[in-house]
């Protein structure tokens, strides 16, 4: 009989933490289905500004834009330290065509190709890779037997965590005093390659690898640094 | 005396199980809270997205970047921690 006492609470601790985990799973996904809609929304509205403001052949000539958005997130993680979270990693994509009512004859509409990584934007021009001559269309607009496509390839990802942890506990007949510190410094390394092909008209799914290249690949530095003081008076 | 146990504990189980559903409902109706304050803002932003898009996607060269389109309110502690 002894033994049964407090059982309840026994079985509810035991419980509990799958419970807390639950808890934790489910709002890490809350958080992520909110940000992968505002990433995904973001990388339109970027991708529509720079179609409207890059209108770099002038009036008249429209521009296209291929937009690829990159974004490292720290989520609360309830199960991990104090503070320490989890690297998530957002990614979206978006083109648009700004098309002026009417492209004037001889005139190019803009094409770029833009990589955001947190924030940090860079802008390619697609012509300084697939030129003219050995684009999919001639002039006339009739098809080329053998054409070049660029698209972007891998992406890949590196991230090195550096976390620490105090904790100090002050304990007098008056009061408890917990002070909580911790940092994380996250060197998120990102790698955007970019792959230039060449294509055949005769057969869709044919297909050579002619060049291989980085759009982006850089390192970037994130710290969080997070202290709290509570006290616990009696 | 045995039987003097028993009897003290009776119910001793349904006393903790009681205890413990209120902490249980009072985590349940915080997480309920958050989850409907986190579901306004996906809703709420794709209201505001929707109702910029037709200017944003207007064909005029003082076009300017409007971003973000919406600001989500602040989680309060009463919304979460139940009084």
């Amino acid at each position: 009989m002894n033994n049964k006492k407090g059982q309840a609470v026994l079985e509810m601790a035991v419980f509990g933490s799958i419970i807390l985990f639950i808890f934790g799973v489910l709002l890490s996904q809350l958080q992520r289905l909110n940000d992968q809609q505002y990433v995904q929304m973001e990388a339109f509205r970027r991708a529509l500004y720079h179609a409207c403001r890059d209108n770099t052949g002038g009036s008249g000539a429209g521009s296209s834009v291929q937009y690829s958005m990159i974004q490292n997130r720290r989520y609360a993680d309830t199960s991990s330290n104090f503070r320490k979270g989890t690297a998530q990693i957002l990614s979206a994509g978006a083109s648009v065509s700004w098309a002026v009512p009417e492209i004037k004859k001889d005139t190019e509409a803009a094409r770029l190709v833009i990589v955001n990584v947190n924030g940090e934007e860079k802008t390619f021009k697609y012509r300084d890779y697939i030129p003219k001559d050995k684009d999919r269309y001639d002039k006339e607009g009739k098809e080329r037997d053998i054409y070049e496509v660029f698209t972007i390839g891998n992406t890949n990802f590196w991230s090195q965590l550096s976390f620490q942890e105090k904790s100090k506990k002050k304990e007098s007949p008056a009061q408890i005093t917990t002070d909580r510190w911790s940092k994380a410094e996250d060197a998120a390394t990102t790698q955007v390659q970019y792959d230039i092909l060449r294509k055949y008209k005769a057969d869709v799914n044919k297909e050579d690898l002619l060049k291989t290249g980085d759009l982006y690949n850089d390192t970037q530095n994130f710290t969080n640094e997070h202290s709290s003081v509570w006290e616990t008076a009696f | 005396m045995r039987i003097k146990m028993t009897k003290n504990r009776k119910g001793q189980s349904t006393l903790e199980t009681a205890l413990i559903f209120i902490v249980l409902i009072a985590f349940l109706m915080g997480l309920t809270n958050i989850w409907i304050w986190s579901n306004n803002q996906i809703v709420h932003r794709q209201v505001e997205y929707n109702n910029s898009r037709v200017e944003a996607g207007t064909a005029i060269d003082s076009y300017t970047l409007k971003w973000p389109v919406y600001t989500p309110p602040d989680l309060t502690e009463n919304e979460v921690i139940l009084r």
